[in-house]
């Protein structure tokens, strides 16, 4: 389980963000908290964050618009829409948008970490894989420069 | 600062700049410098021309990224100020620093 996993709670209402960074704190998250949706682009530029958990309604922009945002800006941080008004338009909306998952206000806390812990795990998978492929980039590009050099020699003979 | 003590911190913030592409590609970059490129790691501080070539040649385009992340992590490293620009030289960047590092006396900080 990834402890220093970084999250970024984004929520309008100080009471929810006070309770989500708390509980969050003490599952061992490093965990900062916007209430709008610019001071969370804001931040996610200047950090990263392994997570971040978007309310749906934000007072400068809608929580599925920031998506869109955060898919320009921040790939690779996987986002959860936190909804109090969970409709199937908002859930495939959110998907389409690049929502990696979706939570339901009143928060059942134990479903919350469990989602973050999943989306923790696809991370990790994701970086294994994009390392694996780096490394197999770099095997095939030196072939193809060993290759190269091989040719003029091949030439000469 | 001596100038072995130099190349250890460059080194070092050799390897940190290409673990950011993951530790197996940071290996599998050393293992072919040394086998296709002939640059043992522990030599890259005295062939930096070469290791930045090597790079050019293998990530072509992407080189810079590497360069900037390198760079970075050794100005931090002596306790100077990364100025970040478009583009960044690692040569000139080493240069640079060592050049402050004249001036100054030495290690920053």
């Amino acid at each position: 389980m990834n402890k220093n996993a970084r999250v970024l709670v984004v929520d309008d209402d100080e009471n929810i963000r006070k309770v989500e960074v708390a509980i969050l704190e003490d599952e061992g998250y490093v965990v900062e908290s916007v209430g709008t949706a610019k001071e969370a682009i804001e931040k996610s530029k200047r950090k990263f964050f392994n997570v971040a958990l978007i309310d749906i309604r934000l007072p400068d922009m809608e929580g599925i618009e920031l998506l869109t945002k955060f898919k320009d800006t921040t790939p690779k941080m996987r986002k959860i829409i936190v909804t109090g008004y969970p409709t199937l338009q908002n859930a495939v909306e959110a998907v389409n948008k690049g929502a990696d998952a979706y939570i339901v206000k009143p928060f059942d806390v134990e479903k919350v970490l469990n989602t973050i812990q999943q989306q923790l795990s696809k991370q990790e998978e994701e970086r294994r894989f994009n390392q694996d492929k780096v490394a197999q980039f770099i095997e095939a590009r030196v072939r193809e420069l060993d290759l190269e050099k091989e040719v003029p020699q091949k030439n000469r003979d | 600062m001596s100038p072995d003590n130099f190349r250890r911190v460059l080194l070092a913030a050799i390897e940190e700049g290409l673990s950011s592409l993951g530790n197996s590609p940071r290996e599998a970059i050393f293992y072919h410098l040394e086998t296709s490129f002939q640059i043992k790691k522990e030599d890259i501080p005295l062939n930096l021309s070469e290791f930045r070539d090597a790079l050019e040649r293998i990530f072509g385009p992407g080189t810079p990224y590497l360069e900037k992340i390198i760079s970075k992590r050794l100005y931090e490293k002596v306790g100077l100020n990364f100025e970040d620009t478009e583009v960044t030289n690692l040569v000139v960047c080493v240069d640079d620093v060592k050049r402050q590092l004249h001036h100054s006396g030495g290690e920053k900080r």
